[in-house]
């Protein structure tokens, strides 16, 4: 019976895959050092995505070293950005249990197609440790 | 479809459950791969759906992101995060979207990097807490177990059942065996009850919330079958928030609500539960309020 007071994901949520598909938990992640006073290109980073199924992204979570302040934008599988600019890392924040959402939408990131992250740290006399989660499913095919 | 509104498969039936692996055996300082949790037990398969306490088992990162990480598998060997021999930075409580479904026979294997277990110093020996719990349920083919239907016509009012536990006994015995649970029972009178929520307090003159693992709980179902395969930290599932700053709570940090999905206990049943002291011989006795949330269902 479902538990009112729980989340979602505890009481369960219906498989949502697209008919052919089955949709797996699956997290990427990416660990980066980003030099300090870096700007765009200097701290250009890539998440080489694998070649066995496509990857649905619904989350993010970045866990930064140091005070952990940086900009950022990302790429989508297509290489189109997200952004216009950077943002700072600040305003994406979530954690591993309450990731900041990709939403709306999923975001598709066919198999074996790298995603693009640029990090500026221009404000840093220290490299920026950081580790980014993308949260989201692996899409196999049946 | 509405993906909220879970239907179990026809012709199962969910439990809540939680298999619990307890880190005591491992070495501090040492990385761990493939580390089997068995999936073993009298039902069809096992649903995971959260994952709490690794924090409790490796070392916290540095501020060069060095240290304590964890991953773990799925059924089929896989792994259910990229970077397979470094691990991810995890946090106390971390939802599995979608569930996974691990059959009866399989394992969970988990890896840890820089294991530091959690422990409560007493004397020289250490009180360890370090377990990581796997939250779920456990996916029983209908008619192979019992499953509590009211039988009358009811409506329901939201009640709690509040059980007072002096813990007097330390977790060692004077010669240093640790000691067995004590095993208690809330009688569940008059009416079905259906739990939803666990809330474990320490006494109001403590001034404070229950930060600590001071003890640990096995609780049972309406059919005398645990909830999970060892006895958990109380933090894993006690849903009351705790005290931060001044007029400022937190929600609990294992976003604990267990037991989910929820059960039933049958009019003058007994929602039975044995608890594990965690506490050092110089700490005894504290008395905690455990109680019991839910729907009572009165009949109409």
């Amino acid at each position: 019976m479902m538990n009112p007071y729980a989340p979602p994901c505890y009481n369960g949520i219906n498989d949502s895959s697209p008919p052919g598909f089955r949709d797996v938990d699956y997290t990427y992640i990416l660990d980066a050092t980003a030099a300090a006073g870096g700007t765009t290109g200097s701290g250009t980073v890539f998440l080489n995505t694998d070649s066995d199924a496509d990857f649905i992204w619904r989350g993010l979570v970045i866990i930064a070293g140091n005070n952990g302040q940086f900009a950022v934008r990302f790429s989508d599988g297509n290489g189109y950005f997200l952004c216009n600019e950077l943002i700072n890392s600040l305003n994406l924040q979530g954690d591993g249990a309450s990731p900041f959402p990709i939403s709306p939408g999923d975001l598709l990131v066919p198999k074996g197609v790298p995603l693009r992250i640029d990090v500026e740290t221009p404000d840093q006399l220290s490299p920026v440790y950081v580790e980014f989660q993308f949260r989201g499913v692996k899409r196999w095919a049946l | 479809m509405n993906i909220l509104d879970y239907k179990t498969p026809d012709g199962f039936v969910d439990l809540p459950y939680a298999f619990v692996f307890d880190a005591t055996n491992l070495t501090n300082g040492l990385n761990y791969q493939n580390v089997a949790v068995p999936i073993q037990g009298d039902f069809d398969s096992f649903i995971l759906r959260h994952i709490a306490g690794v924090p409790l088992c490796v070392s916290s990162v540095n501020s060069s992101l060095v240290g304590g990480r964890f991953n773990y598998r799925n059924a089929n060997s896989s792994y259910a995060l990229g970077n397979a021999s470094i691990g991810a930075i995890f946090p106390a409580n971390w939802p599995v979207v979608p569930e996974k479904v691990y059959p009866i026979g399989s394992s969970i294997a988990i890896d840890l990097y820089s294991v530091s277990k959690n422990a409560t110093a007493c004397g020289g020996t250490p009180i360890y807490n370090s377990q990581i719990a796997f939250f779920g349920a456990k996916r029983f083919r209908k008619g192979s177990i019992f499953v509590q239907e009211t039988p009358y016509d009811y409506f329901e009012r939201w009640y709690t059942f509040n059980y007072s536990v002096t813990v007097d006994w330390a977790h060692f015995n004077s010669s240093g065996a640790v000691q067995q649970p004590h095993r208690f029972r809330q009688r569940v009178d008059s009416f079905d009850f259906e739990l939803l929520r666990v809330i474990v307090s320490p006494p109001l003159t403590s001034g404070a919330s229950l930060h600590t693992n001071d003890i640990q709980l096995t609780l049972f179902g309406p059919t005398e079958r645990q909830m999970s395969s060892l006895p958990l930290n109380q933090g894993f599932i006690n849903s009351g928030w705790i005290d931060g700053s001044v007029d400022f709570y937190a929600a609990p940090p294992y976003q604990a609500v267990f037991p989910t999905p929820s059960i039933v206990y049958p009019a003058n049943s007994v929602i039975e539960f044995d608890v594990v002291s965690m506490l050092c011989s110089t700490s005894i006795p504290v008395t905690y309020t455990i109680s019991f949330e839910g729907i009572w269902r009165l009949p109409k």
